[in-house]
């Protein structure tokens, strides 16, 4: 094999695997696009009794902050949310629309690998995706081979997002 | 060679090979018990937890850390390398090795960390919301004071906001006069309170059965041991393969 094939396959091999943040969208731009352009005054859910506990029973551990920020407009309430997917968090957008998940993109990946749930192929299975009665999604979403636990935690995330709604809703 | 001493090799490798496991099978307990707890040291959360001794962590090498404190009314928070303290009560972990400001909130404290994040604590140490540029806070803080009416001054490469209340907004501020936040001396009784407690749970169980595996517990003469037994080991091997095919 020739020297400068060996350098190159050694570079790109070290740009694949390295870690990193890697911002796919500034989360400030994500809540522009949620609302058209017209971002609402942020509001606060204070993390308490019931809806601590609950959201500490989706994410399967304790949750580090007392409050979280949202953005509301009428029915339609848009989430940044964090959860680690093996060793870092993974900056997540979600936005959710009487009671559906409309969209959810990954804004900071930190992983390094894992990296595919952010492509549409992965992200368009949530879209429409409702709440069952135990907390869970109505649907199966499929993984992806060698970014088990990114998949598991935009998961978690996205049953997180549509109980927040609901707790900020009723 | 002849008859006597071809009879006299087997007996002698039998000998050596039971002396060497006599003498291996500390080692071999050692390194099995160390090595298997090594291997499942996250799923037991051995990475996470302290030893909690001093003795071993000085043992190890391991310094007092450097305490940078702020006084904040009539508390202390204290910041050593990855841990934030009220008091001598650990509230926090994470890149607190040199925070940037702390300042009283309406709900307790905010606090710059060394990476220009702000976290809002409650009055009793839990933590309320961590702000980063990207979540929430207008820039990356580099220090952090009080204004004109007492309201809460952030600053970034010379650009300054107000906080709102409630930390869900900035507002760009003039130039009045801020008083910034300056670390001081803690109290010496609550320094060292807290460097004790930093100091002794710096070293985790993970890292301490790391050295233990290593023979590094012990130094040069604790590696040195356990090449020696690295050696007994396959002279074992051989010992024990060679008789095995003698008498077969």
């Amino acid at each position: 094999m020739r020297p400068h094939l060996i350098i190159f396959l050694i570079v790109f091999s070290a740009l694949n695997t390295a870690q990193g943040e890697n911002v796919y969208q500034e989360p400030q731009a994500f809540v522009a696009n949620a609302f058209d352009g017209d971002i609402p005054e942020p509001s606060v859910l204070w993390m308490s009794g019931e809806t601590r506990d609950t959201v500490e029973a989706i994410l399967g551990h304790s949750y580090a902050n007392l409050r979280v920020r949202y953005w509301q407009q009428d029915d339609r309430t848009a989430w940044i949310l964090e959860e680690i997917g093996k060793k870092k968090p993974i900056t997540t957008g979600l936005v959710v629309n009487s009671g559906k998940l409309a969209r959810i993109k990954v804004l900071i990946y930190r992983e390094s690998r894992g990296w595919e749930v952010r492509e549409e192929f992965f992200t368009n299975q949530f879209k429409g995706a409702t709440l069952t009665a135990n907390h869970r999604l109505d649907r199966n979403i499929d993984g992806i081979s060698g970014a088990t636990l990114s998949v598991r935690a935009l998961t978690k995330l996205a049953r997180v997002a549509l109980y927040l709604h609901d707790a900020v809703s009723e | 060679m002849n008859a006597r001493k071809r009879k006299q090799i087997p007996s002698l490798f039998s000998r050596w090979h039971r002396r060497l496991g006599i003498t291996a099978a500390i080692f071999v307990i050692l390194l099995s018990g160390t090595g298997m707890m090594l291997q499942h040291a996250p799923s037991f959360g051995l990475d996470q937890t302290p030893l909690g001794s001093t003795i071993v962590a000085r043992w190890m090498g391991m310094e007092p850390p450097s305490v940078t404190a702020y006084s904040v009314e009539s508390n202390w928070l204290l910041a050593t390398r990855e841990s934030l303290w009220l008091g001598d009560r650990r509230i926090d972990r994470g890149h607190y090795d040199s925070p940037r400001g702390v300042v009283r909130t309406v709900f307790g404290f905010a606090v710059v960390t060394s990476e220009g994040h702000v976290i809002l604590f409650d009055d009793s140490g839990q933590r309320i919301e961590q702000m980063r540029p990207e979540t929430g806070l207008p820039a990356s803080v580099d220090r952090i004071g009080r204004g004109s009416e007492h309201r809460i001054i952030i600053e970034s490469e010379g650009k300054r906001w107000r906080a709102g209340k409630q930390w869900l907004g900035f507002e760009a501020h003039g130039g009045d006069s801020v008083e910034w936040s300056q670390p001081q001396p803690p109290p010496n009784p609550l320094r060292k309170a807290v460097q004790q407690q930093a100091l002794a749970d710096s070293v985790t169980w993970e890292r301490f059965l790391l050295v233990l595996h290593s023979g590094r517990i012990a130094g040069a003469v604790g590696v040195f041991l356990m090449d020696a037994a690295a050696i007994v080991f396959i002279v074992l091997a051989a010992t024990g393969v060679y008789l095995w095919w003698r008498r077969r």
